[in-house]
Order: structure tokens, then C-alpha cells, then sequence
């Protein structure tokens, strides 16, 4: 009897320990932006490719002008709406903005943001601009990644991904503009898809 | 081992959606009551009556706050709250150990 009572006992701590480690799991895995944000972002990465195209077609500018005209005022308005959906994110879920974890994560996201300037810096200092559209979808899948270890694992996949399209890009021959409207419009879908599975996702868990 | 486990903790800990609830407030610290539903997946009748219920034992804080116009619900762990679980998951290393 005492023996059955002890098993029980175990049993129920076991149970406990369960509980806590799947509690631990669904807390880790929480939406940090409000999900428009990355269909958003992915609509002006595709706007962005369709005026590169145009550019590239009526020959009205260099890579450079094409570079400060239109990519430069879509990575701007992204930097607005980023932090903008973290904080209603936040908001919404009652989470502190300043938290430790979130000050933890901007100050990676900071990080990667300089390391990846830099590396675009180098290549192109460096001669090899051709490779620039390689590297972004590159970065992009860090970007990914880390994102994937705060947020919902499936941005890991769309890493993977892009990793894969990188090393295609690398090994066929097209011109550089192609290979930039190209990469714009692929990272444009892969956001759209993140966060039309994100939305789902939310939705899922609210029905639940 | 019996008697160790039942003189340190109450009833109102030994539950499992309690158990869940105060794993999320450890680890999160301010959570809200849409939180708190949308991780476990319970009822707001539910959520409201374990909450109600670590309330009345003193383990979680309850207030009201405007977010976006809106009144939130947060709850926080209170000193005993946070002391309880710690206790809890000391005492599960030690049991594991043992075995």
C-alpha cells in the first residue's frame, strides 16, 4: 500500500514536472510583433522590386540612384513599423516593452543589424557588388533565425529557405539587377507567407 | 517523502492549470488575463476561478489597468507566490535526486 502510495506520488510529480516543461515551451514561443507587420513589410520589399524593375527598364538610373531612391525608403518605413508592432504587440499582451528579454533581444537585433551593414559595406568596397543580392538573403535568414528563437519556430524554415535560394542565386548567371528585383520579390512573398502563418497561428491558439 | 510534500505545500498549489498559471507569472512576471488564455486554453470562467482562487491564498496579485483605453487584468506573483514555487521545483530536484 505504502509502495502503491509512493508510486502515485511520483507519478504525480512526474506529471507536474510536465506540466511546467510544456508551460515553459508555449511561453517561450510567443509572437513578438503583431503579424501585419511582416506582411506589410513583405508588400514594400515587392513594391520596392516592382520600381527597381521599372527603373531598370526605362534605364532612368544607376544600382546607386536605384539604391538611395527606392531601398533606402523601404528599409526606413520598415524600421518605423517594426517597433511600432512590437509595441502594440506588447501592449496588447500586457508584456513590459522594456523587459530584460526585450532589451536582451534589441540589443542582438542591434547587433546583427551593424554586423550585416558592414559585411554589405565590405562587399562593395570590395568590388563584388554582384554578390550583394546573395548576401542579403544571407543575412535576411540570420535575421530569421534569431527571430525564430523568441517567436514561432516556423521562421526557421523560411531561413532555410532563403539559404537555399542564396547559394542558387550564387551559382547562375544573371545580371546584378535581376538577381536585386528577384531577391526583393522573394523576400517579399517569405514575409508575406511568415506572417499570414503567424496570423494563423494566433488565430488558432485564440480559438483553442 | 509523504509527509515532507504535504506539510510544505496546499491544496490550492496541486492543480494543474494553478501549476501552469503560476509557471507563467515565475517566468513572465505581469501577466494578463488574455495571456493567460491564450497559453493554456482554458475558459474565462475557468482562468477567472483559479485565479480567484490563488488570489484567496495569497500567491498572485490581481489589478486593473488601462492598456489602449482598455481595462487589462494583470496579475503578478506575491512574495509567497514566488516563494511557494521555488520551494516546489527545489523540492522536485531533491525527489528526483533521491531516485
Amino acid at each position: 500500500m505504502i509502495f502503491n502510495d509512493e508510486n502515485n506520488e511520483n507519478e504525480k510529480y512526474r506529471q507536474d514536472i510536465n506540466t511546467i516543461k510544456n508551460i515553459l515551451i508555449k511561453v517561450d514561443e510567443k509572437p513578438i510583433y503583431e503579424n501585419w507587420v511582416f506582411s506589410t513589410a513583405g508588400i514594400l520589399f515587392i513594391i520596392g522590386s516592382i520600381i527597381h524593375y521599372i527603373y531598370y527598364k526605362l534605364q532612368s538610373g544607376t544600382l546607386t540612384d536605384s539604391f538611395f531612391r527606392i531601398w533606402i525608403p523601404v528599409i526606413l518605413l520598415m524600421l518605423f513599423l517594426e517597433p511600432v508592432a512590437l509595441v502594440r504587440k506588447m501592449a496588447k499582451e500586457a508584456l513590459p516593452v522594456f523587459s530584460k528579454t526585450i532589451i536582451k533581444f534589441y540589443i542582438g537585433l542591434c547587433g546583427i543589424s551593424a554586423a550585416s551593414v558592414f559585411l554589405c559595406v565590405i562587399i562593395i568596397k570590395a568590388g563584388l557588388i554582384g554578390l550583394l543580392p546573395v548576401c542579403i538573403l544571407s543575412l535576411w535568414a540570420v535575421f530569421y533565425f534569431y527571430i525564430s528563437q523568441m517567436a514561432y519556430t516556423h521562421f526557421t524554415l523560411h531561413g532555410y529557405l532563403l539559404i537555399a535560394i542564396a547559394i542558387i542565386f550564387y551559382n547562375i548567371q544573371t545580371s546584378i539587377e535581376i538577381q536585386i528585383i528577384l531577391a526583393g520579390l522573394i523576400l517579399g512573398l517569405s514575409m508575406i507567407v511568415a506572417g499570414i502563418t503567424e496570423m494563423t497561428k494566433e488565430k488558432k491558439k485564440n480559438e483553442q | 517523502m509523504n509527509n515532507e510534500l504535504y506539510t510544505q505545500f496546499d491544496g490550492v498549489f496541486f492543480e494543474k492549470t494553478r501549476l501552469s498559471m503560476m509557471t507563467i507569472l515565475y517566468k513572465e512576471k505581469n501577466v494578463s488575463f488574455n495571456r493567460f488564455k491564450k497559453i493554456i486554453g482554458a475558459s474565462d470562467g475557468a482562468i477567472y476561478t483559479h485565479l480567484q482562487k490563488l488570489q484567496d491564498a495569497n500567491y498572485i496579485d490581481v489589478k486593473k489597468q488601462l492598456i489602449d483605453d482598455k481595462a487589462q487584468t494583470i496579475c503578478t506573483l506575491t512574495v509567497s507566490g514566488k516563494k511557494i514555487f521555488k520551494d516546489y521545483i527545489k523540492f522536485l530536484e531533491t525527489t528526483i535526486l533521491k531516485q
